[in-house]
């Protein structure tokens, strides 16, 4: 055989395997299938950050992420295996496979949107800012000058440079820290999604408050690997029949304590 | 796994990246100099002092030493109330040159007894011998192991992100928070420290050969 049949042959085969294989690469299999499968809903879900996910005194994993995410494996007839995320850590979790899902209070961004795939939202929470008691800040027009914290991974940097460009900018890492910065006032405002100010604001009385709108009400989504509507669908119409039960209602007035933003609902997509 | 690579973001975001960088060299940077200056200054003291002081130094080393570093960055920022900057410089100094002040009084106690008798000999002070005698020998016997101290210096620079400093590993995990490109992100940050550990690694090779040329093997 001379160099030009073997190339011949050594393409034909290539050829060969191609066809066979891209359309079996085309018809992956669905996450929903593999959860089935195997039983289990694998969920990202966060330890650190109450009222969504945290850790209680008695070790056991809570929150109002949690509680969806056990709704949507009951609904589905499967168990739950919680996985601890955070914000640094999620998208890659849920990209290699880790995870099936993650709903871990997670904004829904465009930006967001070209990696992963979002269900519809399942709640609406607003920014806020977390502010000593004695200080007259009342938002971004106050904080000229001064030094506004916040955590790494959440897109109040971004905001805060676009609202108020005069501010100084302090990041940490985890919550807490940012809060003993403001106590401490190495920091004069620390901005956040409203729900865990009010719990770090009940812990301090009098001495710290929540003020403000550093956001309008953003929509949070459970995400999921792209391309894969099956799995995707599933969620939703776990989501929707939670709404149309009045579960949802119920475990947001557990978690966060009051009403649901009264203009939030999730449509049931039927006629 | 599903995975597409877009490298652009760190071309999108190199600004940051270079930011990061420059952060990481001026933390790392003052820190291997202040931990060179106090580990060598601890490290000699406990050798040549007397008890009671030598505990002193034994408790200094101890200390810091076997407390983990983002405690003491905690403690410099938090509760002695430094700046960002500052909290992370003090942190790294303390916690590293604990380290390096036990390579120096290896380096010390590895010099021969005979040479130390011969400084007194020559009727040379206490000081004069750890000037003239002990520290330039030493120096060269520690020159390897201070290497390994310098780039723990630079990688425990990353902590300091946890107070505020926006060095390397922050800006890393800023590309990843506003692209989602968390493996592009995080190999970039890889081979940037070990492009830093490599040009220490090179220069205390170069420190090491020139000491060389003046002392004799043994």
């Amino acid at each position: 055989m001379d160099t030009s049949t073997i190339c011949r042959r050594a393409f034909l085969l290539f050829a060969m395997v191609t066809a066979v294989a891209v359309p079996a690469l085309a018809q992956q299999k669905t996450t929903l299938d593999a959860v089935k499968a195997r039983g289990t809903l694998i969920a990202g879900v966060k330890t650190d950050y109450p009222p969504f996910g945290s850790i209680d005194e008695a070790g056991k994993t809570v929150g109002f992420d949690i509680d969806i995410v056990e709704y949507i494996a009951n609904r589905l007839g499967v168990k739950l295996d919680l996985r601890p995320v955070t914000s640094a850590n999620r998208i890659p979790m849920l990209m290699n496979e880790t995870v099936d899902l993650i709903a871990a209070s997670t904004t829904i961004t465009q930006e967001r949107e070209e990696v992963v795939d979002f269900s519809v939202p399942y709640v609406v929470i607003g920014g806020k800012f977390l502010v000593r008691a004695d200080d007259k800040i009342t938002g971004y027009s106050s904080l000229a000058g001064k030094t506004v914290a916040y955590t790494q991974g959440t897109p109040w940097g971004e905001k805060l440079k676009a609202e108020q460009p005069a501010a100084k900018h302090l990041v940490f890492q985890d919550k807490p820290q940012a809060v003993l910065a403001l106590l401490q006032g190495k920091a004069d405002a620390y901005t956040d999604d409203a729900a865990p100010l009010a719990l770090f604001a009940k812990q301090h009385p009098g001495k710290l408050t929540v003020v403000g709108e550093a956001s309008r009400p953003l929509p949070m989504g459970i995400a999921v690997r792209p391309n894969d509507s099956k799995w995707r669908d599933a969620i939703n119409f776990a989501l929707i029949a939670m709404w149309d039960d009045g579960t949802w209602r119920k475990l947001y007035q557990k978690h966060f304590g009051n009403d649901p933003e009264p203009g939030f609902i999730i449509y049931n997509w039927k006629l | 796994m599903k995975y597409e690579f877009d490298w652009s973001v760190l071309y999108t975001h190199r600004q940051l990246l270079l930011d990061g960088l420059l952060a990481t060299i001026e933390v790392a940077g003052i820190a291997i100099v202040l931990s060179s200056l106090i580990g060598t200054a601890v490290g000699t003291l406990r050798h040549f002092s007397p008890q009671p002081i030598k505990s002193l130094f034994i408790a200094y080393t101890e200390f810091f030493r076997n407390v983990p570093p983002i405690v003491q960055f905690f403690f410099w920022y938090f509760a002695v109330g430094l700046g960002s900057f500052d909290g992370a410089i003090l942190g790294l100094s303390a916690f590293q040159s604990a380290y390096i002040a036990e390579v120096v009084r290896s380096g010390i106690g590895a010099i021969p007894r005979t040479q130390i008798e011969a400084a007194r000999a020559s009727g040379l002070s206490n000081t004069q011998m750890i000037r003239y005698v002990i520290l330039p020998q030493a120096t060269i016997r520690v020159v390897p192991a201070l290497s390994i101290e310098f780039i723990n210096v630079i990688k425990n620079s990353s902590i300091a992100m946890t107070i505020g400093v926006m060095e390397l590993t922050f800006q890393t995990q800023e590309i990843e928070a506003r692209t989602f490109r968390g493996f592009e992100a995080a190999t970039a940050v890889t081979v940037l420290y070990v492009m830093l550990a490599f040009i220490v690694v090179i220069g205390m090779r170069y420190c090491e050969r020139t000491l060389r040329i003046d002392v004799r093997g043994g």
